[in-house]
C-alpha cells in the first residue's frame, strides 16, 4: 500500500458500519462510502517539490449493487463507472447506451420511418438479429395486434416485470439488500482500486453529511503549492542554469566585498577620520541603549 | 515629515537594485529585487533569482497560483511556457497520488 490506508466504512446515514467477512451473505447492508486516510509526501512525485507531506482523511461512495439474500446471487449493478464509448455510433454517444430497440423506436417517432424487414432495427449496439428485444414484425404503422403491442413494449426495453418494479408492487417473494456487493480488493490492488472507483473519483467529506468543498480547497491549494516550487524550480532551471554549490557562497563573498567598500569619512577636531562597517556597527551598538523606547518609529534610519 | 519618510525609504532601496511589481486583482505593490540579465555571472543570477521567488512565495496565500506565476513570467528575461508546462506535468502526478494504493510493480532485470 502506497498512500491510501483505509478506514472504514459508513452507509448512506452516515453511520459507520463494521464488516467482519468477505462474504456477501454475512455483509452488512447499505454500505456505501469508505473513508480513506491518505499520507502524500510530495518530495517522492518530483524532489524538487518542496512541501511537507500531507495527512487527510477523506471517503469515496462505492457502487451499490442489488444482492438477492434468498439465492445469493448479485442480481443488478447500480452504478457503473462511464465506460469507454469511442467504437459507439453518433446517436449512441448522444444518447449513452440504452436498450437496443429504444433508438428504433425513437427514430420511428422522429421520421416516421416504415420498418420493412426486421434486419432494419438491429442497431450497431452488438445485439444480434435473431434476439427478440431487436427485431419487430412488418406489422403496417398504425395497426395496434397484440404481436405488435408486445413488440412495441419490447422495443421500450419492457420485455417482462424487472426485478426492482417487480419488488415495488409486491410481486416477489425474495428478500433483497442494497448495497457493497463485490470484492474487498481496493485496498491492495490498483487496477481493483480503479474498477471500483473510477481513476478519478469525486472526493467527498469523511462524513457524508457535510460539505466537501472545504477538503476540496485544501487539495487544491496543495496542489497549486506544488505546482509553483515546480513552476520556479524550472524557471531556475532555465535562468540560472543547474549551478553549483559554489553559487550561494560566490554570493557571499561577493556580498562581503561589496559592504567592506563602504566607508564613512568626517572631520574630528579638525583630523579626517575614515570608518569602515565594521566600525560603525560598533559605534552604533555604544549609542543605541542610550535612545528612547520609540526610537524605532523615527523617521531617520539609524542603521 | 512625509518628504522625511520618502528619503528614508529611498535609502533602504539602495541604489535600485529593487523594483515595485504589482500583484493580483488589487494591484497590491511588492518590493523584488531586479532580475539581472542573463549576461551577468550565475551566482549573481541565482541571488537576484532566489530573492524574487522567496519574496513571491510569501504571497501565495494571499494570491491565486495564476497572479503569481504572471509577476514571475513578466519578470523573467526568458520564456515560462516550457516551465509552466512541466508543472501542469506536476500536478497531474500530484492528483494520481490521492488515489495510489498499491506500490509500484517491481520488474526485475533478465
Amino acid at each position: 500500500m502506497r498512500n491510501l490506508k483505509g478506514y472504514h466504512f459508513f452507509d448512506s446515514k452516515g453511520k459507520q458500519k463494521a464488516v467482519t467477512s468477505d462474504k456477501f451473505s454475512k455483509r452488512q447492508e447499505n454500505l456505501s462510502n469508505f473513508v480513506f486516510l491518505v499520507n502524500i509526501d510530495p518530495k517522492v512525485v518530483d524532489d524538487r517539490i518542496s512541501q511537507e507531506c500531507l495527512s487527510m482523511g477523506f471517503s469515496l461512495k462505492l457502487p451499490s449493487s442489488i444482492y438477492d439474500i434468498t439465492t445469493d446471487t448479485v442480481i443488478e449493478d447500480l452504478g457503473k463507472h462511464r465506460t469507454d464509448r469511442s467504437d459507439s455510433t453518433s446517436l449512441n454517444k448522444l444518447v449513452g447506451s440504452v436498450a437496443p430497440g429504444l433508438l428504433h423506436s425513437l427514430r420511428n417517432f422522429l421520421f416516421g420511418e416504415e420498418i420493412e424487414e426486421a434486419g432494419d432495427i438491429v442497431m450497431d449496439t452488438g445485439a444480434s438479429a435473431g434476439d427478440p428485444a431487436t427485431t419487430l414484425s412488418g406489422t403496417p404503422a398504425g395497426t395496434s395486434t397484440p404481436a405488435a403491442t408486445t413488440t412495441k413494449n419490447q422495443a421500450m426495453g419492457q420485455t417482462s416485470a424487472k426485478p426492482k418494479m417487480a419488488r415495488l408492487m409486491g410481486n416477489t417473494s425474495t428478500k433483497v439488500a442494497t448495497g457493497y456487493y463485490r470484492p474487498f480488493t481496493f485496498l491492495d490492488n490498483q487496477a481493483a482500486f480503479d474498477e471500483v472507483f473510477g481513476t478519478d473519483p469525486v472526493i467527498r467529506s469523511t462524513f457524508p453529511l457535510q460539505k466537501s468543498a472545504n477538503l476540496r480547497e485544501q487539495i487544491d491549494k496543495f496542489i497549486d503549492e506544488g505546482k509553483f516550487d515546480f513552476f520556479i524550480s524550472s524557471c531556475r532551471n532555465y535562468y540560472v542554469g543547474v549551478g553549483s554549490k559554489e553559487s550561494d557562497t560566490q554570493a557571499t563573498h561577493a556580498a562581503c566585498k561589496v559592504i567592506n567598500l563602504l566607508t564613512m569619512e568626517y572631520k574630528d577636531n579638525g583630523r579626517t577620520i575614515v570608518d569602515n562597517p565594521d566600525d560603525l556597527i560598533g559605534k552604533f551598538m555604544e549609542v543605541t541603549p542610550l535612545l528612547p523606547d520609540d526610537a524605532s518609529k523615527w523617521s531617520t534610519q539609524l542603521c | 515629515m512625509s518628504a522625511n519618510i520618502r528619503v528614508a525609504a529611498d535609502a533602504r532601496t539602495g541604489n535600485g537594485n529593487f523594483k515595485v511589481v504589482h500583484l493580483g486583482k488589487d494591484q497590491r505593490p511588492i518590493s523584488v529585487m531586479k532580475l539581472t540579465t542573463l549576461n551577468e555571472p550565475d551566482w549573481r543570477k541565482g541571488a537576484t533569482f532566489n530573492h524574487l521567488s522567496k519574496a513571491i512565495k510569501g504571497q501565495m496565500k494571499n494570491y491565486s497560483l495564476a497572479d503569481i506565476v504572471t509577476v514571475v513570467a513578466n519578470e523573467l528575461p526568458i520564456s515560462t511556457e516550457s516551465a509552466m508546462e512541466e508543472a501542469e506535468g506536476a500536478d497531474d502526478k500530484l492528483r494520481r497520488e490521492y488515489f495510489l494504493c498499491e506500490e509500484p510493480q517491481r520488474i526485475s532485470f533478465l
